[in-house]
C-alpha cells in the first residue's frame, strides 16, 4: 500500500480492484461491464478493459451521492445499494463496505439473486485489499 | 410572484457549497463525498452531483443549484442547465489561473448566458489582491461580447455580500427579459 496516493493511483488498490472485477465477469453471464470508483468518482479499475469507465465511474457517483442525500433526507439509516432497473437492462451501484468506494455494474438484463450475491461477493473483495485509516 | 432557477458554477473549491448554505432558508441538500486527490485541491470534501438550496426575495422564490466544479461531472452541468435563468460564476483569486476557470464555465454555459442573467463572482480576493479583477473582467468580455458581465469581490461566508451578488443577477435576468418582451 503506498500512503499518499489517491486509491485510483494506488498499485495495489488498482490490482485488487481489478482482480475482484475479473472475477465478477467470469461468474456473473449478464455482466455488460464494472466499474470500481471512488466517492468522489475517480475510475479505479473497470471490466471490459477495452474503452474507458470514467463516464460510468463519475456517473455512478452522482448516483450513489444523490441516494445516500434522499436517505439521509428520509431519515432512513445508510445506503447499502441502489439498482436501476431499464427496459433492455439495469445498473447496481453497491458500497465497498464503509469505505469512499463503491462498484458499479451494468447488466444486459435485471438482476436475480445470484447476480446481486456476485457483486456484493466482488466488493467484498476490494473491502479487503481497502487500507485501514 | 416569480420563481428564479439559479445555478453556482466554477471549479472546485472556488465557494460554490458554502455560498449556497450563506444563502439558503432550508437546510442544503449536499451531496458531498470524500476528496480522494488531495494533491490537487486540499479540501476533505467535493460535491458530485449538486447543492440545493432555497431562498425567498419576497414575492419571489429563488431556487439555488450549485454544479460539481470537476469537468468530469459534466453531464450534471447539461441536467441543470436547462432549466436555469441564471449563472453565478464563483473563481478564488488564489486559484492558478482563474481567468482560465472562467473562461472555461461561461464558455461550458454560454448557452445559458446568451438567455439568462450571469454575474462572476471572484472569492478571496483578500488574500490574493492582484489586477485578477481586470483580467477576469477582459476574460468575460472576450467569451461573452455581446453583453456586460458584472464581476465582483464576494465572501462566499458572508450572507449579505452573496445576497448582494444574488440580487445583481436577478437585476440582470429581469432587464434581459424586459428587453426580449419589448423587442430589443
Amino acid at each position: 500500500m503506498n500512503a499518499g496516493l489517491p486509491p485510483h493511483r494506488d498499485p495495489a488498490i488498482v490490482s485488487a480492484a481489478g482482480a475482484a472485477l475479473a472475477g465478477l465477469a467470469a461468474a456473473c453471464r449478464p455482466l455488460r461491464a464494472a466499474v470500481v470508483l471512488t466517492d468522489d468518482g475517480f475510475e479505479i479499475a473497470r471490466v471490459p478493459q477495452a474503452g474507458s469507465g470514467q463516464r460510468l465511474a463519475s456517473m455512478a457517483s452522482a448516483l450513489q451521492a444523490l441516494a445516500d442525500a434522499v436517505v439521509r433526507e428520509l431519515r432512513i439509516g445508510t445506503t447499502d445499494h441502489l439498482q436501476l432497473l431499464a427496459s433492455e437492462g439495469a445498473v447496481v451501484v453497491r458500497r465497498v463496505g464503509a469505505h469512499p468506494c463503491a462498484l458499479v455494474a451494468v447488466f444486459d438484463e435485471r438482476p436475480g439473486a445470484d447476480e446481486l450475491g456476485d457483486l456484493e461477493a466482488a466488493a467484498a473483495r476490494v473491502a479487503l485489499a481497502w487500507p485501514d485509516v | 410572484m416569480a420563481e428564479y432557477v439559479i445555478l453556482f458554477a466554477g471549479p472546485m473549491g472556488a465557494g460554490k457549497t458554502t455560498a449556497i448554505r450563506s444563502l439558503s432558508e432550508i437546510e442544503v441538500v449536499s451531496t458531498e463525498a470524500v476528496n480522494s486527490d488531495r494533491s490537487a485541491v486540499d479540501k476533505p470534501t467535493t460535491t458530485v452531483a449538486l447543492d440545493y438550496g432555497e431562498i425567498d426575495l419576497d414575492p419571489d422564490k429563488v431556487r439555488l443549484y450549485g454544479v460539481p466544479g470537476q469537468a468530469r461531472f459534466d453531464f450534471m452541468w447539461e441536467i441543470l442547465r436547462e432549466r436555469a435563468m441564471g449563472l453565478i460564476v464563483l473563481v478564488n483569486a488564489d486559484a492558478p489561473e482563474p481567468e482560465r476557470h472562467v473562461h472555461e464555465q461561461l464558455a461550458a454555459f454560454a448557452e445559458l448566458a446568451s438567455r439568462g442573467g450571469v454575474v462572476v463572482g471572484v472569492t478571496r480576493y483578500d488574500v490574493q489582491r492582484t489586477d485578477i479583477g481586470d483580467r477576469i473582467v477582459a476574460t468575460a468580455r472576450a467569451v461573452l461580447p455581446d453583453r456586460v458581465t458584472p464581476v465582483f469581490a464576494v465572501d462566499a461566508r458572508d450572507q449579505e455580500q452573496m445576497r448582494t451578488l444574488l440580487l445583481s443577477l436577478i437585476a440582470d435576468i429581469e432587464t434581459r427579459q424586459a428587453l426580449a418582451e419589448a423587442g430589443a
